[in-house]
């Protein structure tokens, strides 16, 4: 019965998160509506290993991403979320970016 | 024979440091990408004997030095923690990388939504409201 | 005495504990040709505490329940801000509920906030979003 126990939280209870914080840029100076733009994201994560990593690039990886979803046009009222997938001695961190691309 | 390979093993698994996010903020991007600007500000310390960020003060000035006559926007700012060996030696570093945008580039915007010739005012928030 | 002690401890129970962990302005624009309309967006999800959990069933005695909480816990090893959700996704529509706030995307004065609210075990992980929506005079 124990050995089942345990089985059943580890498959109820494996996926536990931490968002440790969310950023809106401004809208300016485009302050367009939604339907003037189209809406972009990009994401980016980070394995890592008992917090053996020595650098942040998924950061910049995610901003490249976004910056290539919208050649020619400027983004408005981008939303930064950084959060963390935690894990057996590892984890993944991940950036989410959302923003509306003006033409 | 061995031992010294060990010790520089260990030597560059910690002085590479143990790299950590704190915050991250950006700003909207903008459509002219040519130019980009950058500024990193980073200061060692040893245990919590941090008596003041001052450190950070020349960001602004560093930013705008790179971009005269311009607008800086589009900028990814991050703050790590870079842990070398316990947090008893560490550093925190902030990044800001961006675009710089020039007031020719700001004035033209200005003139095709106004849709008149008049190139000669500044760019005022009236317009970009309206 | 037992209803005081009773009521105290419902009291202390039901109040939370507010923590402050990330906040961040931007630029706040008043024009006179606009009337500026705050809004605000609260998104929040249940954060569970192991270690509150894990000695809570030490207290009572529970040896076996607090040690599979205190494996359960090598499962969920990582940076923290507040206490682990289990769904990561509840704060991803914010674009979406700002223009559903204001349409015409005329938004200033925006401020992000990441805080929690605690209680006994379990926590309300909150991201809130504040700023205004200008709109024209006369409308």
């Amino acid at each position: 019965m124990r050995p089942l126990l345990f089985l059943l939280f580890f498959f109820f209870f494996g996926c536990a998160y931490s968002v440790h914080m969310t950023h809106v840029s401004d809208f300016s100076p485009t302050y367009k509506a939604q339907n003037k733009g189209t809406l972009v994201s990009a994401h980016a994560e980070q394995f890592v290993v008992l917090g053996f990593t020595d650098n942040t690039h998924y950061v910049n990886q995610a901003y490249e991403g976004l910056l290539k979803s919208c050649v020619g046009g400027s983004i408005q009222g981008i939303t930064s979320q950084y959060l963390t997938s935690l894990g057996f001695f590892s984890w993944t961190n991940e950036i989410d970016m959302q923003g509306l691309c003006v033409r | 024979m061995k031992h010294p390979l060990y010790i520089l093993l260990a030597a560059l698994f910690f002085f590479s440091g143990c790299v950590s996010l704190n915050s991250l903020s950006l700003t909207s991007i903008p459509k002219n990408r040519e130019k980009q600007v950058r500024i990193e500000k980073e200061k060692f310390i040893f245990l919590g004997f941090n008596f003041d960020n001052d450190f950070i003060n020349t960001a602004s000035e560093d930013l705008r030095r790179q971009c005269p006559n311009g607008k800086v926007t589009g900028l990814l700012t991050k703050d790590e923690n870079i842990n070398y060996f316990l947090y008893i030696f560490w550093k925190k570093r902030i990044t800001a990388t961006g675009f710089c945008v020039p007031m020719g580039d700001l004035a033209k915007g200005e003139k095709n939504r106004r849709g008149t010739a008049s190139a000669s005012e500044e760019p005022s928030e009236e317009s970009e409201l309206q | 005495m037992k209803k005081i002690v009773f009521i105290l401890l419902l009291f202390l129970m039901t109040n939370s504990c507010a923590q402050l962990y990330h906040v961040q302005l931007g630029e706040v624009i008043s024009h006179p040709q606009f009337n500026s309309q705050p809004f605000d967006i609260k998104v929040s999800e249940v954060g569970v505490s192991l270690e509150d959990t894990s000695r809570i069933l030490e207290a009572t005695n529970n040896k076996d329940a607090a040690q599979a909480t205190e494996i359960i816990g090598l499962f969920q090893l990582g940076p923290r801000t507040g206490n682990p959700v289990y769904t990561k996704n509840y704060a991803k529509n914010l674009q979406k509920m700002l223009y559903e706030r204001c349409p015409s995307g005329r938004i200033t004065g925006l401020m992000s906030v990441r805080e929690s609210r605690k209680y006994p075990v379990i926590s309300g992980e909150i991201v809130k979003i504040t700023g205004y929506c200008l709109v024209p005079k006369g409308i």
